[in-house]
């Protein structure tokens, strides 16, 4: 379980290792799914890259709790992405030909995120260009990969947290006039 | 006015690390200053947005780290435990059922049955219909039969047993092909043909007719002394001094039997005509 419990937190700073030792582990899994259920290689490459990313975005998310063997949820996680893909190309009589066991999730993941998303992924492109690439860095370690000041400041060379503190005020408060103007 | 402080504040409350008389405060601020209450909502606005940028910016990341990973050895094969599993249970499965099949086709059809008790044999049983060797002919019947070899013996009592007036009795020697003797025979009301290897055959039947007529008589001398009795005396007819097979067949006046007419134990009936001259 301690095993699980590193891929959980490698995930959560979106640790390249991790992610490779996923690749290396589990794609092989997705892409025979994708591919007996009417899918190519690139539709797995698909699957897998948009699975991590809901995993990245559920796990970083403070109540959640994995209780089953992280390959069974990732299977699961992958499963529900190709179906919803699926339905969405064929019709809603898609069905899925399992080659692991997997869980029933929640709704979240019937949604094609990028799809209900785009909108502001659009809103966030553009504000984001008015940014500096320093402090794109600091605002998506800080709030997205959830580093500390501290890790912040080591990782973009400043000389304390109190530094990063300060850039990344100024940072926010310019995003925020961005996406509000 | 918005301070590094507040921003801080918000962060903490945005990541649920507000707790007890802190949150407390922070949600009555929220209530009563109108700016902090704006920075709040702007906050979780800007940071949904940096979590949905970060997403896609990952996701673009992912992708050209797979092509490297890709390139530096791929990913392990894939191996199902489920579909081995089920691999596993259709064999074990068909098995099963070919065990099953083998078994009652074994069971319905190959075993070997227990030995049986026969039941013993009751009246019901068939037996085997008796073969008549001559048919019982009937009083007015003046057909020529012909009756298979028996022994001489065998002939001269089955005359015996039939004959109900040795006066009537007469035979002739038809023919003598191969060592076997046909003669033709005629008592009471009945002409027969038989065959025999007994080339006295006719003289021993008309000395047994001619016993019995002497038999009779003697039984009768003794109560009608003053009735005459009418006797018959009984002669074979003439033999042919040699007995040609040839000259035998020219002179047989009856249908003769054929030639190749061999020792068998069993000859079918033969009907011939009625216009035999007696």
């Amino acid at each position: 379980m301690n095993e699980e419990n590193n891929i959980v937190t490698g995930i959560k700073k979106g640790d390249s290792e991790t992610l490779h030792a996923i690749y290396k582990d589990h794609f092989g899994m997705i892409r025979n799914l994708v591919m007996k259920n009417s899918g190519s290689e690139s539709d797995a490459e698909d699957v897998f890259q948009d699975a991590l990313v809901v995993l990245f975005k559920k796990f970083n998310h403070s109540k959640f709790n994995l209780t089953v063997k992280f390959k069974t949820y990732f299977y699961s996680v992958c499963r529900n992405i190709w179906l919803t893909e699926l339905k969405k190309r064929g019709g809603k009589w898609a069905r899925m030909k399992d080659y692991e066991q997997h869980v029933e999730l929640g709704y979240e993941f019937t949604l094609n995120w990028k799809e209900t998303q785009e909108e502001a992924i659009q809103r966030m492109e553009q504000a984001m260009k008015y940014l500096g690439e320093k402090c794109q860095q600091i605002l998506l370690m800080f709030y997205y990969q959830k580093y500390s000041m501290q890790e912040i400041a080591s990782a973009l060379e400043y000389a304390d947290s109190d530094s990063v503190k300060t850039q990344k005020y100024k940072c926010i408060r310019q995003l925020k006039r961005n996406l509000n103007p | 006015m918005i301070n590094e402080n507040d921003i801080a504040l918000i962060d903490a409350f945005i990541a649920g690390k507000l707790i007890g008389n802190d949150k407390t405060d922070f949600e009555m601020r929220v209530r009563s200053d109108l700016e902090f209450a704006k920075a709040v909502r702007q906050q979780i606005h800007a940071v949904e947005h940096l979590e949905i940028f970060g997403a896609v910016q990952m996701g673009a990341s992912l992708r050209q780290d797979m092509s490297q990973w890709k390139q530096q050895g791929g990913y392990k094969p894939y191996k199902s435990d489920m579909l081995a599993k089920s691999m596993m249970m259709k064999v074990i499965g068909t098995v099963v059922v070919l065990a099953a099949a083998a078994g009652a086709v074994w069971y319905f059809f190959l075993k070997e049955a227990p030995p049986k008790v026969e039941p013993l044999p009751t009246q019901e049983t068939e037996l085997p219909e008796p073969v008549e060797y001559a048919p019982e002919p009937p009083a007015t019947d003046t057909s020529v039969s012909f009756t298979e070899l028996k022994t001489s013996e065998d002939q001269i009592a089955d005359i015996q047993l039939n004959i109900q007036d040795p006066t009537t009795f007469s035979i002739i020697e038809l023919s003598a092909i191969d060592g076997v003797y046909t003669y033709q025979i005629a008592y009471d009301d009945v002409v027969k043909v038989i065959q025999s290897q007994d080339p006295d055959m006719d003289e021993r039947l008309t000395q047994m007719a001619n016993d019995a007529i002497e038999e009779n008589k003697q039984r009768q001398a003794p109560a009608k002394t003053t009735t005459p009795t009418k006797t018959t005396n009984i002669k074979p007819a003439p033999k042919p001094a040699t007995k040609p097979p040839a000259e035998k067949k020219e002179a047989a006046p009856v249908k003769q039997p054929p030639a190749q007419t061999k020792p068998v134990i069993k000859k079918p009936k033969e009907k011939v005509v009625n216009d035999i001259p007696y």
